[in-house]
């Protein structure tokens, strides 16, 4: 936008005024940038609460499976077989959330793009719907962070359940 | 590894019990050996310490202090991995509650040690399924116990004896060196504890195992190899009954 403004200043007299459109709505896009800073803050805080949810749902899982923690290392299994338990099954309920989110998000913006079911105020955004646009890299960075955040949250119950003293897992009741 | 003629031996074990800022001693110096092939019955009257000496003569619980060895090793001086490895290929263990996986059918309960063994002490290729190896080796197990009929089912559908039993062929699929038995009969009725201490007694004259139990019924195991008598953490007295052979 900037290097065909500074051509048309160029080809131009000096009477005239190039400007481009952003900068004629400095303050509708100011607008915007706040609304995506918004946005952003409110889902970061989404999958903090989500995360937070694998967290609970592991040490749930750890308090109620005590006596077979117990059980399974009085029959040989080690402080890290049982850690990598504990890290699958948080991996799966990962995986899981990743498949579904992932999907539904993909499905929505598709059918989005192809129905225009959102409707935008004209007088306000300049365009009729709510466009889509899926930058492929975006989809594969978000995966890899939902993966590093699950994996992250999963070490601390997964470790609980690894560090459990098997004589009072099996008096656990 | 430590040269011993003695397949375990304990030396000053010590164990304390810290109740808020109170210290509470279970165990205060207590030397153990067994030899290989011996039938050890630790009595004593409740809070004694006996089970916790077991737990730790297992490998289970550590001691504050002293020293356990098995089979030459210093159990307590090697890595939680090697007190693993060492439950499941030397120890089988037998509870007073039968300790068995609610989830898993009663062949599922008996392979699983070996099933721990193949993946992760195992020189070939891990697998999590079983296999046809593995199962056929559990219900000959189960068969020797009377209890083939009852490979499927869950264990929440056995009786009490029919529950130990099948804890102690999940203890003997390994083919360990020792096993451990907490109250074995503690919570059965005096017929089927008659049924547990009669294979106990045969897996150790037959089979030449080793077997510790832990047990407040000592007249139910007089003719065992040797009764030993814990009285406030310490031992009190020692009978030998019979020399092993």
């Amino acid at each position: 936008m900037s290097s065909l403004k500074e051509k048309l200043y160029r080809l131009l007299d000096s009477g005239y005024q190039v400007r481009t459109w952003t900068e004629l709505n400095r303050t509708f896009f100011a607008a915007l940038k706040l609304e995506k800073i918004a946005m952003f803050i409110i889902l970061t805080l989404i999958v903090l609460v989500a995360a937070f949810n694998i967290i609970s749902t592991l040490s749930v899982l750890v308090t109620d499976k005590t006596k077979d923690i117990g059980i399974l290392k009085s029959i040989g299994l080690s402080s890290k077989g049982i850690n990598r338990i504990f890290m699958l099954v948080g991996l799966l309920i990962a995986s899981f959330g990743i498949i579904l989110g992932v999907g539904l998000g993909l499905g929505l913006s598709f059918l989005l793009r192809k129905y225009q079911f959102i409707r935008l105020p004209q007088d306000i955004y300049y365009i009729q719907y709510l466009p889509v646009f899926i930058r492929w890299l975006d989809v594969g960075l978000i995966i890899l962070a939902a993966f590093l955040i699950s994996i992250l949250f999963t070490i601390y119950p997964a470790r609980k359940a690894a560090l459990l003293n098997p004589v009072e897992a099996l008096r656990y009741e | 590894m430590i040269l011993s003629k003695n397949l375990i031996s304990a030396k000053s074990i010590i164990k304390t019990f810290t109740q808020g800022a109170k210290l509470v001693p279970v165990l205060r110096g207590i030397d153990i050996e067994v030899s290989k092939g011996e039938f050890v019955v630790i009595s004593g009257p409740s809070g004694a310490g006996k089970s916790t000496l077991l737990h730790i003569l297992g490998a289970l619980d550590c001691p504050t202090s002293g020293k356990v060895i098995i089979d030459g090793e210093d159990i307590y001086s090697s890595s939680d991995e090697a007190r693993a490895r060492l439950r499941n290929k030397k120890i089988g263990f037998v509870f007073q509650f039968y300790h068995l996986l609610g989830e898993f059918s009663c062949l599922e309960n008996v392979y699983l040690p070996k099933l721990i063994a193949q993946n992760l002490y195992g020189k070939g290729e891990s697998n999590l399924y079983p296999g046809q190896d593995i199962r056929k080796n559990a219900l000959e197990i189960l068969s020797l116990l009377d209890l083939k009929n009852r490979a499927d089912f869950p264990p929440a559908k056995l009786s009490g004896g029919e529950k130990q039993r099948v804890a102690i062929a999940r203890a003997l699929i390994n083919e360990p060196d020792i096993i451990f038995c907490d109250e074995p009969t503690g919570n059965l009725d005096s017929q089927s504890g008659e049924e547990i201490r009669s294979i106990l007694m045969r897996l150790n004259r037959e089979k030449g195992r080793t077997i510790i139990v832990v047990t407040h019924q000592r007249d139910l195991f007089s003719d065992c190899g040797r009764l030993i008598n814990i009285r406030d953490g310490l031992i009190s007295e020692e009978f030998v009954l019979q020399e092993v052979k």
